[in-house]
């Protein structure tokens, strides 16, 4: 079956996204993405510290996998644009994940702020994926200034607690006219398997693979997680009943009277 | 920095010109908020490779505009230059 998903014209064959934060190692890092078959991963990007050199995360990354620059840190849609602009003048990608996050204690993005600076971004010519809250209005506005993607946390980042906001990413999956991608607070391959079920297109998955006893085999059980979701949305999931519906004959061997 | 022979050939080159002179001295640049000393010929990627950090994505910004890639070898750094210079870490 052709199922690519397709973001700013790309094809991707892996519907699940990585990031890079958070690992014990650059191995582990490394290992979790080959395991996690993912296409895109996410890095922020960080003043480099002229007092130790510190080996590059790229230098730990395959060669088959695309950067995905985040605009982490940016609390202004300035800042953001700002950053997006470096990225790609210095050679990365000019896809972008925009993040304006205000609020350090729940890390939440800026809805006003996103529209602002995804419009500027997009007028300079990035494919631009924004990080929101899912808000099916704002996707709507962020669609219409063209972005490529809308990426709406299931709960707030790093927080593991799974799809707390599934109605309103249920409506931005009916009404997209661009790829959902559920980012943040999925925190079990189970989790991830209910977005994709729910239709998303993709998911973004960092802590819950990366702070996993062994990060590796978590990527591999999301990657199976994000297939078999997809795989269900394909199939056609049953109506919720009210009540039991029994599977087998009712008879078998008893005599009621 | 640079060999007493260049030096003298430049300086009497510009013969005549005081602004020139000047130019043919030490070049002070900020980079990351560091004050650094740097040649007259400085450019972006010179001044990466003498830093270690020619890695392949060190992102540049030189007085609050982003420098493009193609042009590290090109642009000679001025006096009073402010550079940030950053790169990919890790992140989601």
């Amino acid at each position: 079956m052709d199922d690519a998903l397709v973001i700013g014209g790309r094809e991707l064959r892996s519907r699940l996204i990585t990031g890079t934060g958070k690992y014990p190692s650059p191995e582990a890092m490394r290992d979790s993405v080959i395991a996690s078959g993912c296409e895109l991963v996410t890095v922020a990007v960080g003043r480099i510290d002229l007092d130790t050199v510190e080996e590059a995360i790229t230098d730990h990354l395959p060669d088959n996998v695309t950067l995905l620059p985040n605009t982490a840190g940016s609390a202004t849609p300035d800042e953001a644009v700002r950053i997006a602009r470096l990225t790609r003048a210095g050679g990365l990608p000019d896809w972008i994940k925009l993040e304006v996050i205000p609020d350090p204690r729940w890390l939440l993005p800026d809805p006003v702020g996103t529209l602002r600076a995804a419009e500027q971004l997009v007028d300079e010519g990035f494919t631009v994926l924004p990080y929101v809250f899912p808000d099916p209005v704002l996707q709507k506005r962020l669609e219409a200034v063209g972005c490529a993607a809308v990426m709406p946390l299931a709960s707030p980042i790093g927080s593991g607690r799974g799809l707390k906001l599934r109605h309103a990413i249920e409506i931005m999956v009916e009404q997209a006219e661009v790829p959902v991608v559920v980012d943040a607070g999925l925190g079990a391959p189970s989790q991830a398997a209910e977005a994709m079920e729910l239709g998303a297109d993709a998911v973004l998955v960092n802590t819950a693979i990366a702070r996993a006893d062994d990060p590796a085999a978590m990527a591999r059980a999301f990657r199976h997680a994000v297939e078999a979701g997809r795989a269900a949305r394909h199939a056609g999931l049953i109506d919720e009943r009210e009540t039991a519906e029994a599977s087998s004959p009712a008879g078998g061997l008893a005599t009621r009277s | 920095m640079r060999d007493e022979a260049e030096h003298t050939s430049d300086r009497e080159a510009v013969e005549g010109g005081a602004g020139r002179c000047r130019h043919a001295e030490s070049v002070t640049v900020t980079v990351n908020g560091r004050v650094q000393e740097t040649g007259p010929k400085e450019t972006v990627e010179s001044l990466l490779e003498r830093l270690g950090l020619a890695a392949r994505y060190a992102l540049v910004e030189r007085n609050g505009e982003p420098v493009e890639r193609d042009r590290y070898g090109e642009i000679a750094l001025e006096d009073g230059d402010t550079l940030v210079v950053a790169r990919p870490v890790a992140g989601g």
